[in-house]
């Protein structure tokens, strides 16, 4: 039996996933968490984030099947939609962050918790979400004009169109500093320099770090 | 170096069905996952592995491919299959590589000779059991050719019989889910047949659950996992 408040809300919202309950999920996030002074913050990397990984792991272990696992994430998805508008927010610090998930990655849910917690830090967020092709990255940068774009690959096998991303935006913005995260780069350490981008957040904390540090912010 | 990634790049789709073109040969397959679904999910696994491969070239890392092996022999021992059947994935993808010229330079073919290699159990019961299984195997043949005369040929499959099935309890340990091998004795019992076999399945792990005794491994994990089957197979028969 676990004492610490947060290791229990975790296994009581993973254990609400595994049962596919929406309502019950929320609830617990609202009255356990909100509702009780846990920072939003914590309930993103303390409690959804590491029931997602346990969720991956039972699914990896074959003790879920994909439809449970898509399932749960499903979950996850809508509370972090519902937990969006209670985040806490600095001031507006005037730059802008273009993330996107690279082509063929559809696992969006870390670069969804990062653009929650840079907007948290002030930045203005342009979060594109799964699988972008890159054209349309391309045409997006060139559109919007971020200050910060952040790309995201969780599958290894992503890797080359990750590179290709980088190469096609440094070829129109290359001035454009740029951020790499995601669980491919626990799999190709090093990536990041090979890349040549000035810095990759292991997490949502840390690249929200990272970015305001660069722009002293 | 560049040359031999974007070859191998390019070929990918060829590569990956050269190198799963043998393995429906066995009968395994199309038993424990319908023809449907084996075809599909080993050609889709072919692909990745040639995916992955490119990936690891281009990074010069090896570890990439080690890590792969890993994560995948993670996912697919809990589904069914062995580790033994993952490095006869790789074993084909090598023979492919060499099919297609591109065993040289020799980086692509030692990367993938290097997922092999990971796939070996690195400590505690899998890897003592993996260190004795020679001698198990041995062991186990002696002892069923002496009961009934066997053929060089029928020696030959019943070692490699042998070899699959420590492979299987080889996982279990590793994963510490000796239930694993528990549910995959269960499944096989009704598969055993098609094999056609010169002994039942039952007589076939009574013989290694003799020799892990006379072998007397420093766990006793092996053994007991193979007596637990055993009594599975004997008691909750499918």
């Amino acid at each position: 039996m676990t004492t610490d408040p947060l290791a229990a809300l975790r296994d009581s919202y993973l254990s609400a996933q595994l049962a596919g309950n929406r309502r019950e999920a929320l609830r617990l996030l609202v009255e356990e968490g909100v509702l009780r002074g846990i920072p939003v913050p914590s309930l993103h990397l303390d409690v959804i984030q590491p029931a997602q990984q346990e969720i991956g792991r039972l699914w990896q272990e074959n003790h879920i099947s994909v439809a449970q696992e898509h399932l749960a994430t499903a979950i996850s998805q809508l509370a972090l939609s519902y937990l969006y508008r209670h985040l806490p927010r600095d001031p507006a610090n005037g730059r802008t962050v273009l993330l996107s998930c690279v082509e063929g990655e559809l696992h969006e849910l870390g670069a969804r918790m990062a653009s929650d917690f840079l907007e948290m830090a002030g930045f203005e967020v342009r979060f594109l979400g799964a699988n972008v092709p890159t054209e349309h990255l391309v045409r997006e940068v060139r559109e919007s004009k971020p200050d910060l774009l952040a790309l995201s690959v969780t599958m290894s096998y992503h890797v080359p169109a990750l590179r290709k991303a980088v190469a096609a935006v440094r070829e129109l913005a290359p001035g454009l500093p740029m951020a790499v995260g995601g669980l491919a780069f626990t799999w190709a350490p090093g990536l990041e320099a090979e890349l040549g981008v000035p810095f990759y957040g292991k997490d949502a904390r840390a690249l929200v770090a990272a970015a305001c540090k660069m722009f002293e912010v | 170096m560049q040359s031999l990634i974007r070859q191998v790049e390019t070929r990918t789709q060829r590569l990956a069905e050269l190198s799963v073109q043998d393995i429906y040969d066995d009968p395994f397959w199309f038993a424990r996952y319908g023809e449907e679904r084996a075809r599909r999910f080993g050609g889709e696994d072919a692909v990745f592995h040639v995916r992955y491969l490119v990936q690891a070239l281009e990074a010069q890392d090896v570890g990439v491919m080690e890590r792969y092996a890993r994560w995948l022999q993670g996912l697919l021992v809990a589904r069914g299959m062995c580790s033994r059947h993952l490095a006869r994935h790789f074993h084909g993808l090598q023979d492919a590589l060499v099919r297609e010229g591109l065993g040289t330079p020799p980086e692509a073919l030692r990367y993938v000779r290097a997922a092999e290699a990971a796939l070996e159990w690195p400590e505690g019961p899998a890897r003592q059991l993996r260190e004795a299984a020679p001698k198990l195997v041995a062991h186990v043949v002696r002892e069923l050719a002496h009961r009934g005369s066997l053929t060089p040929g029928q020696e030959t499959r019943l070692s490699e019989e042998l070899h699959l099935q420590l492979s299987y309890l080889m996982d279990a340990l590793g994963t510490k889910r000796p239930g694993l091998f528990v549910e995959h004795v269960r499944w096989y019992a009704d598969f055993w047949p098609q094999r056609k076999q010169s002994c039942e399945y039952a007589v076939l792990l009574e013989a290694l659950e003799a020799a892990l005794a006379r072998e007397a491994l420093p766990s006793e994990m092996p053994r007991v996992t193979v007596a637990t089957g055993l009594t599975a197979l004997k008691t909750e028969p499918s």
